[in-house]
């Protein structure tokens, strides 16, 4: 199974929408990963509840571009359940 | 802070040279609209990123290749030409800044709007291609 870091390549500097087992969901520009293995995410905004809750932010985020509400963050890679490009729109995927 | 202009020039000439207009003050940017304000016209937020390198600027002057498409295209850079961007962007409020971007009008009203997003790890193939269709959307010029 490919690990986050396989997807390097494919992800980097795009904007990704982040699932976490924390129930969040976190939508922004992926920058790679830090020293100690942390997600890291620019220009981002965040929503409480998965990406099946914020179905309506997740289609406008979509349509018009990520109104940015955080600079950066990092997120434990651990807790990231669900990661993919804005453009593959993986809420509406169904798994 | 802008960008060095001998740094962007070849970014800004890749459309000019193509003949795309190039919008630097707020001014010039209501006088194109308002000149083109009975047809279609498309303004492109040039920007010096990777994916408008590579993606963007190929992407649309691609497009402009198809039968049918905008009467008019212009051309501003990020955080460079801050007054015409600005005033294209004000035009799109629920929109975020954000560049490449594309925002095309009909009768001086946005129609549509391409974000960033769309461009990021694309192909010009696949840019000319969102285009192409929002072209045959909106547009009616037969190139």
């Amino acid at each position: 199974m490919a690990t986050l870091q396989d997807r390097d390549a494919e992800l980097h500097d795009s904007t990704v929408v982040v699932e976490t087992s924390k129930d969040q969901t976190f939508i922004g520009r992926y920058l790679g990963f830090d020293e100690k293995g942390n997600l890291m995410l620019g220009s981002l905004d965040h929503f409480h509840g998965g990406l099946g809750k914020n179905v309506e932010r997740l289609e406008q985020a979509l349509q018009w571009g990520v109104w940015a509400s955080i600079d950066k963050a990092f997120l434990p890679q651990e807790e990231v359940t669900r990661i993919d490009l804005l453009n593959r729109a993986p809420w509406r995927q169904g798994n | 802070m802008p960008y060095p202009e001998e740094m962007i020039a070849p970014m800004r000439s890749e459309l000019t040279d193509n003949g795309v207009t190039e919008l630097r003050t707020a001014d010039q940017a209501k006088a194109w609209l308002e000149s083109n304000k009975d047809k279609t016209a498309m303004f492109v937020v040039n920007s010096v990123c990777g994916c408008a390198a590579g993606a963007a600027r190929p992407g649309i002057l691609l497009s402009l290749e198809n039968e049918v498409k905008p009467d008019a295209v212009a051309t501003g850079f990020a955080g460079n030409d801050t007054e015409s961007v600005n005033f294209i962007r004000s035009l799109v409020p629920q929109a975020p800044p954000s560049s490449p971007s594309v925002y095309i009008f009909k009768q001086g009203k946005p129609v549509a709007y391409v974000p960033r997003h769309v461009f990021e790890g694309g192909h010009p193939e696949s840019v000319a291609g969102h285009l192409q269709r929002e072209y045959e959307k909106h547009c009616t010029k037969v190139g």
